[in-house]
């Protein structure tokens, strides 16, 4: 294996990724698309709360499922993460789809370059945006909406956890590009998928109102623990001390060693058949 | 205005679109899927508050809705046909634009109308998927029990909300001739009219200065007449005020759209910006 070659395919995916991200950003575009749609979700969570428990929106119900007392923090963490959905899970995905469209897939995938390493720099340059869009959504929701944590916040538990889910989403992420492949629409995936991924992964409600059936399936996805953890070192001040939060990330460590060989396996078997199908530039 | 020369268009470019619509089975698949999980997230984002006893309480006593699941649904309804006709008119020259199709199509003699509205009624036969799935998963898993006495009162908001929302794909259609992030912008649309319209929840629990927003919006009417048909057994005499104000829109937006569309086109003409993005 030449390390070499691999890492300037992927730098030189990186940055591709991150010329074409920046082609079309515009302030309003930021604002409006990854600042306002997730502020209204939290905003319309935030009526149903104050239909329900009244002008404070304080419910002892939700209070006694989560601990937490702050619901609309609750809601911009939850939302923040939408970003790491759109860029890890389907960042790949997209990047297919993109040259499908161009009409350059068939080229990409029959260089000799490592189609990991092309695949891995795509979803990196994803990353650089996402995360900052993470932030920036989290310090405005705080800064408007409030946030009024029950301790101390404990940050670098929150950023392992963050990290934790970026690296086993991706392994989601690996699998839908290999999808997209054969079923083309990767708009269509990522449409279905986002609000799959915010029903079961608790992002805007405590996974504990959902079924049974729908808890167990819950806790199969990374995002959930990711959220969780997060929520309760950023809220709760919850960290590396205490056991819950310390099983969460150990069960995302896991998910990291065991979903990302799968995803990296399962893209390496569609790819191969895709090749052999004839299916890559096809659109 | 040559009738049959405008019918050709509408049927040409109404069959293109429910070709494209119909050439990719993940496209069909995900409008049956998609509703199922959204319509899930506002009804669990009331169960964060309480057990189903106690919100239908609530909203029954506060908002005349037996059933707050039933609520949501109606809205859900409603607005994803919106969505889906921002998403198929409003978005439909710019996909000639990503096609490279735009020029070729802006020098013929094609009224621009005609195409708007045959990609409007295509992509209303889209979004009646999503209708007839989210009727069917509400009877199933939510267990909504419908309070009908009026069919026509029911049969007349659906189609008159169609087609103010029609007209409202018409209209922004026009405005994304100007822009090369056109689905950015309909992107960032969705969260806004979702909220001011009242989809998850009735528009009287927003804040005053809120709900006029909302009355600018025809979203808002076309769920609150669905609401009363199918929700709380309104005939036609109790929705009228809801399908005038559709209607107005319906005119306004369309003469609106009509002459924006004359004006922005010129402008792209004589700029040169027709084909770039």
């Amino acid at each position: 294996m030449d390390t070499g070659y691999i890492s300037k395919v992927l730098r030189v995916s990186f940055i591709s990724e991150l010329k074409l991200l920046t082609r079309y950003v515009s302030v309003p575009g930021m604002l409006g698309f990854n600042i306002a749609v997730p502020f209204f979700f939290i905003l319309s969570s935030w009526i149903v709360a104050t239909i329900i428990s009244g002008p404070s929106g304080y419910s002892p119900y939700f209070t006694s499922l989560t601990g937490m007392t702050d619901y609309l923090a609750y809601l911009t963490i939850g939302f923040a993460f939408n970003t790491f959905i759109f860029s890890t899970a389907f960042g790949g995905a997209n990047a297919i789809r993109g040259e499908q469209q161009q009409g350059t897939a068939e080229v990409v995938f029959l260089t000799p370059g490592n189609k990991i390493a092309w695949l891995m720099g795509k979803m990196f340059g994803g990353q650089v945006f996402a995360i900052f869009g993470f932030i920036i959504l989290l310090g405005s929701g705080f800064a408007l909406f409030g946030y009024t944590p029950q301790a101390f916040p404990d940050i670098p538990a929150a950023s392992v956890a963050i990290i934790l889910t970026i690296v086993a989403m991706a392994a989601l992420g690996f699998v839908l590009a290999g999808v997209c492949f054969f079923a083309k629409r990767e708009e269509e995936i990522s449409q279905v998928l986002w609000p799959v991924f915010t029903f079961f992964c608790g992002l805007a409600f405590p996974v504990q109102v959902l079924p049974t059936w729908g808890q167990e399936i819950a806790y199969l996805i990374p995002l959930t623990y990711g959220v969780d953890a997060t929520r309760r070192a950023l809220m709760l001040g919850l960290g590396f001390g205490d056991a819950a939060t310390v099983q969460e990330l150990l069960i995302l460590l896991l998910q990291v060693f065991i979903l990302l060989p799968l995803g990296l396996l399962i893209f390496s078997r569609l790819e191969k058949e895709a090749r052999r199908s004839g299916a890559l530039g096809t659109y | 205005m040559n009738l049959t020369k405008e019918w050709r268009t509408f049927r040409a470019v109404f069959w293109r679109n429910l070709k494209l619509f119909t050439s990719y089975s993940a496209w069909i698949v995900a409008t049956l899927i998609w509703p199922i999980p959204l319509l899930a997230i506002n009804i669990y984002s009331y169960r964060a508050f309480g057990t189903d006893a106690s919100i239908s309480t609530v909203i029954s006593h506060d908002y005349g809705f037996s059933n707050f699941a039933g609520m949501i649904i109606i809205g859900t309804v409603v607005y994803l046909l919106y969505n889906r006709l921002l998403w198929g008119a409003g978005i439909s020259l710019q996909s000639e634009r990503w096609m490279g199709t735009i020029e070729a199509l802006f020098v013929t003699p094609a009224s621009r109308m005609t195409i708007l509205f045959a990609s409007g009624v295509s992509s209303l036969i889209e979004g009646a998927w999503w209708v007839g799935c989210i009727f069917v998963v509400s009877w199933i898993i939510f267990g909504v029990q419908p309070s009908i006495t009026s069919w026509p009162a029911i049969i007349l908001g659906v189609v008159s909300t169609m087609i103010a929302l029609i007209s409202v794909g018409v209209f922004f259609a026009s405005f994304f001739v100007l822009t090369r992030a056109a689905d950015q912008m309909a992107s960032a649309l969705q969260a806004p009219i979702r909220f001011f319209s009242g989809v998850a929840f009735p528009i009287s629990a927003l804040p005053q200065l809120l709900q006029f927003i909302s009355y600018v919006l025809p979203v808002t009417y076309g769920i609150q007449a669905m609401r009363k048909a199918v929700l709380t057994g309104g005939n036609i005499a109790s929705i009228t005020f809801e399908i005038a104000s559709l209607y107005v829109f319906a005119i306004v937006l369309t003469v609106a759209g009509y002459f924006t569309l004359k004006a922005l086109e010129k402008q792209a003409k004589r700029k040169g910006t027709l084909y770039t993005y």
